[in-house]
């Protein structure tokens, strides 16, 4: 365990070295949020009565909330891991005696914390100046903690694939960028999965990415009877294990498949 | 002319270059259209629900964030890479090649590259142009052609003079980029704010729209006067050509003073 600790500590001391760009990021969060802000305040007042999934106050929890939990939630695992294999670094990570993915999930934890204090607390204060009503359902935050801790789980290992994915490509970064616009689109970070039309939410169903922000997010937000909570949740453990599967496959076949340059 | 012919022969080089990797030109080009194309699918998705905002409709909005991104794509195929690239140059010391050129640097550094991953940005924004202006009945006259097309070139001018305003200060923090970001990136950038009227972000950020960061006259200003909106103040339609004339000066002078300012990063 302690080993994992010191990690994690690496992963804090990497994203707190350049402080001079944290300044910027919680800026760049902020203008974010304020423009999501503004533009569902817009569209929900200027459609009075029209028939919408979701409610005003609902909306605007939900991207105030999707907005907070992007702070710590995402980070660069595809980047470490397509940077590794590619540079054949590798297999200097290989000899050690410690286990590949959780070394990554280490460095990836110490990351989130380290946003987490820097990003997350203060945007959580700001909030709590501006934007005065509840922002939580406080009887399903409970279950809502569980099922960020889920889709942070969901995230990891959905990075970790696709990070795995150097072993076959050769050029990693176009796959990236389109997965990362999808990614943007179809999780719900974006825009809220229940405003999506049928065909989307229907090939939405199949895929793994609302399980990121759409199902913690909503659980936290929006009142919900005890069973979709329960079927939410059992979706987001699905994804937890098939992924989880995927990835563990993905890493043994890949290992065999490397051959570093020059090593 | 020679200026013409000689970027010619720069791009041919340039694009050379990058033909010896045709894949990942080639992927960098797919990537670069799904990016863009998300982006118009979430705004399809936004409005699927939702008829007009802020008085202005799916199509109407649509026919000013093109306008806007017509003009900026093409701005950036010729500073978004120089510009973006400025913190890194003069942090190598890099920039003093540039100056060692017998042409200006700004102009070697424009002509020298041809920022191609901007095609599609400028493709789909020309698709949803056409899309947009073939359902909403706009009444073109020689009037309102000339008044477009003078917007168009002010709001080229504007980009570009924003461009090179973030790239100049380079010359004095030493690290653009994040200014560079704030202000474009995709996903949080100030450019995004315009790409829904204006009027929904409250009176503060509208001065800084049009004030401070004068986006606003790349695309709701003028075309909201030609689509015949409500604008609060509706003189400021006009004024387009003069903000870029005043951004194109003041981005000029801040060039040349940062030219001056310039030291070498040493090495």
């Amino acid at each position: 365990m302690r080993k994992y600790a010191d990690l994690a500590m690496i992963g804090i001391k990497e994203h707190t070295a350049y402080l001079s760009s944290v300044w910027a990021n919680f800026l760049a969060k902020v203008v974010y949020l304020y423009m999501q802000f503004a533009l569902w305040n817009a569209l929900f007042a200027s459609n009075k009565g029209s028939n919408i999934p979701l409610s005003h106050n609902e909306t605007i929890r939900y991207i105030i909330v999707a907005t907070i939990i992007s702070t710590f939630m995402e980070c660069d695992v595809i980047g470490w891991i397509n940077g590794q294999i590619q540079s054949g670094d590798v297999a200097n990570q290989l000899i050690r005696p410690i286990d590949y993915k959780f070394m990554i999930f280490a460095r990836h934890i110490g990351t989130s914390l380290a946003r987490f204090v820097i990003y997350t607390i203060p945007l959580m204060i700001l909030i709590c100046i501006f934007y005065n009503g509840e922002l939580f359902c406080k009887k399903q935050l409970a279950c809502g903690i569980l099922s960020i801790i889920l889709a942070y789980m969901i995230q990891f290992l959905y990075s970790l694939i696709i990070g795995l994915m150097a072993f076959w490509l050769i050029v990693t970064w176009p796959l990236n960028m389109l997965l990362a616009a999808i990614y943007k689109l179809l999780s719900g970070s974006w825009i809220p999965a229940a405003m999506f039309p049928e065909l989307l939410t229907k090939i939405n169903m199949f895929l793994p990415f609302r399980a990121i922000y759409a199902i913690p997010v909503t659980i936290i937000t929006t009142p919900m009877s005890a069973e979709s909570i329960r079927e939410s949740l059992s979706i987001q453990l699905f994804w937890v294990v098939a992924l989880f599967l995927i990835s563990e496959a993905a890493w043994v076949v890949g290992k065999n498949k490397l051959v570093v340059q020059g090593g | 002319m020679y200026l013409l012919k000689m970027y010619r022969h720069f791009v041919i080089i340039y694009i050379k270059g990058k033909l010896a990797y045709h894949f990942s030109l080639v992927f960098e080009l797919i990537a670069n259209t799904i990016q863009i194309g998300v982006y118009f699918a979430g705004f399809m998705v936004i409005f699927h629900n939702f008829y007009n905002i802020a008085g202005w409709t799916q199509n109407e909005v649509l026919f000013m964030f093109t306008t806007s991104w017509l003009t900026y794509s093409l701005s950036c195929f010729f500073f978004w890479s120089p510009m973006k690239d400025m913190g890194q140059l003069i942090r190598t010391g890099k920039f003093d090649l540039y100056l060692t050129r017998p042409i200006g640097p700004m102009l070697y550094m424009v002509l020298q590259q041809f920022q191609y991953t901007f095609i599609p940005r400028l493709a789909l924004s020309v698709f949803f142009w056409i899309y947009s202006m073939s359902k909403l009945s706009i009444k073109w006259t020689t009037g309102t052609l000339v008044f477009y097309a003078v917007n168009m070139i002010s709001s080229f001018v504007i980009f570009s003079a924003i461009t090179v305003f973030t790239g100049s200060i380079s010359f004095w923090t030493i690290k653009s980029e994040e200014i560079v970001s704030l202000l474009t990136n995709n996903n949080h950038g100030l450019k995004n704010y315009t790409d829904y009227p204006i009027t929904i972000y409250g009176k503060g950020i509208g001065f800084l729209l049009t004030f401070v960061v004068p986006y606003a006259f790349t695309g709701y200003y003028p075309v909201g006067n030609l689509l015949g909106k409500d604008l609060v103040h509706p003189e400021y339609a006009y004024l387009s050509p003069f903000i870029a004339l005043v951004t194109g000066v003041a981005a000029y002078f801040l060039w040349s003073i940062g030219l001056k300012h310039y030291n070498s990063a040493g090495a």
